[in-house]
Formats: structure tokens, sequence, C-alpha cells
């Protein structure tokens, strides 16, 4: 993937907030990746609900596998980038702040693609099993795996001191069930039926237009992903421009106002200056900024 | 429903979804943009 720069300032005095729109990938690549990700989708939809063919026992309902596979996917990877970005925080040598703000929009998309998953596991089970929800392992865990992220975004919310920290933790913790929702058709009896492409025994064989889409679904997704991806992680950026830019004129307006306590005032301009520059951290080996 | 009533509200319930989140993402940062654009920043409420 290729990764922006901070654009180069051409004066002593640039303002910060002329760097804050940073994303994770090129203008240029995202936009094209943007037209490529429209594109897939169109063609995956033709694909999905025109050009496979039925399945020989569920008929049309299978379609909503081409949808439902690769949600649950993207929902695995959202939340292991998440897990991954923030042990990358945790970690002293390569803590920055760039780290902790993928990790909040993947952790996002990740919510996202869990409830779509879930969502449309109930539509495809209601025609095939006759019912909206059953107290499964599978479709339990992927529940408590979509409170999990929704608590850890309500978390990362909440201002102050060690917000990083106590996220990146509780990132971690709640990757934990990210596994046990995989391997819970192994490990219970489940409605949801067991893992079929890799099964080795048994071997299943979908037929030649329903595997591609399957495939072709899961680089749609994958391709969707990374574009919003890279649209949360550069709003994340301004916001946090916005953040610094408020709390920058709060201060400014309280030594105005109280030159008397303008020490008060300047020591803790200062200590908010030192927590920033403590989560700003330049990784050793560099990391996106 | 049909099996292919399904089939479409699965799939028009995705698209409203991400093109829904594409579209906040957008605006949000829209108005994030003009925030740090205008030359008199806002102060925070006391």
């Amino acid at each position: 993937m290729p990764l922006t720069t901070p654009p180069p300032t051409t004066s002593t005095d640039a303002r910060p907030e002329a760097d804050a729109e940073t994303g994770l990938l090129r203008p240029r690549v995202a936009m094209v990746l943007g037209v490529a990700t429209l594109a897939a989708l169109t063609a995956l939809a033709i694909l999905g609900l025109a050009v496979a063919p039925p399945d020989a026992v569920q008929g049309d309902a299978q379609r909503l596998m081409y949808l439902h596979v690769p949600a649950a996917w993207l929902a695995y990877l959202a939340f292991a980038v998440t897990a991954g970005a923030s042990a990358l925080w945790l970690w002293s040598r390569t803590r920055a702040a760039t780290w902790d703000r993928l990790a909040g929009a993947s952790a996002e998309l990740g919510v996202l693609f869990t409830a779509l998953t879930l969502v449309l596991g109930s539509l495809w089970g209601r025609p095939v099993w006759g019912v909206w929800w059953a107290w499964d392992a599978r479709l339990v865990t992927t529940a408590v795996l979509f409170f999990l992220y929704v608590g850890y975004l309500a978390l990362r919310r909440i201002p102050g001191p060690g917000r990083e920290r106590r996220s990146a933790i509780a990132a971690l913790i709640a990757f934990v069930d990210v596994p046990v929702v995989h391997f819970s058709v192994e490990w219970w009896r489940t409605l949801h039926q067991q893992g079929t492409v890799f099964n080795e025994e048994l071997s299943a064989e979908i037929e030649g237009t329903m595997a591609f889409t399957l495939w072709f679904a899961v680089l749609a997704f994958t391709l969707l992903y990374v574009y919003l991806l890279d649209r949360r992680y550069r709003l994340g950026a301004l916001e946090e421009g916005m953040e610094r830019r408020e709390l920058d004129a709060a201060i400014a307006e309280r030594l105005a106002e109280a030159p008397g306590r303008a020490v008060e005032a300047a020591a803790r301009a200062a200590e908010t200056a030192r927590r920033r520059a403590e989560a700003d951290v330049e990784p050793v080996g560099g990391a996106p900024r | 429903m049909t099996d292919a009533g399904f089939v479409l509200v699965g799939w028009v319930l995705t698209g409203v979804a991400v093109s829904g989140y594409r579209l906040r993402i957008g605006q949000r940062s829209r108005r994030a943009r003009r925030s740090l654009a205008d030359p008199a920043p806002p102060t925070r409420a006391p």
C-alpha cells in the first residue's frame, strides 16, 4: 500500500492545519481505487444476481452468499488491522498517533461489516433455516463481536489522558473473540454450516461461475475496505486538526481573559503539548503519516 | 416473501449502508475542511 508523506512546508510559520489532511493513499491512487471499487461492485451485482446460477438446493436465496461471506471476511480483516495497529501503538518503539488513528478507522469499518454480516445472515437464514435468528454459537459469538467493538468505539470517544492506551488494550482484548467466532462452528454443534471452501474433509466442489463470483466478491469487498479505510483515516486526521485548533484557541482565549493566570494556563498548554508529543513519537523505521 | 425478495432486500440494504457511510464521511470531511480553512478559529464552550 503506497503511503503518503506530509507535504513539505515552504515557510517556517506554516500552520499545523496545512498538513492536517493526511491519508494512507496518495490522492490520485485513492481516486483510482474509488473508481475501481465502484466498477468491481457493479460487476459483482451483475455476477451475483444474474450470471451465477441459482443453488441446486437453496435456489436464489444462496445469492446472499456473495455479500454475507465477503462482509464477514472484511470484519475479520478490519479487526485484525485494528489489533495490529493497537499493538504497534502500545510498543514504545513504534508508537505513533497514526497507529491509533488507523485502529479507530478500521474498527469503525469492522463494526459496519459485522452488522452487515448479521443482517445478511438473518435474511439468508429466514428462507433456508425458517428462522431469522437462532441461539447458535456462530451467531451469538458474532453478535458479541459486534457489541465488543461498539464498546471499543464508545471507549475511544471518552477524552482525557490515556485514551490511546486504554483503547489499544481494549482492541487487543476484543480481538480474542475473532478466532472464537471463526472456530465456533468446529468447537460446538451449530446450525450454521462449517467452513466449506477450505474444508479438506468436505472437499466441496463449487461450480465454476459460483466459485468465481465468490472470489470476485471477496476481492471487490477488499478494495472497498481499503478505499473506505483511507477516507475514514483522512477524516480522523482532519478532526484531530480541528481539535488541536480548538484547544489552541481556547488556551489563547483564557490567556487574554485572565493575564494573572497566564502562568497556570501556560503550564496546562505545555502539559498538553508534552502529551501530544508523546503520542506523536515517530516509530523506528518510519510509519505512515 | 420469495427467495428473490430476500436477496434483493439484502443487496439493497448493503448498498444503502455502504453508500450512506461513504456520504457521511464525505459530509464530515467537508465540514472539517471548512472549519480548518476558517481564519477565525472556533473556541470551546466554557
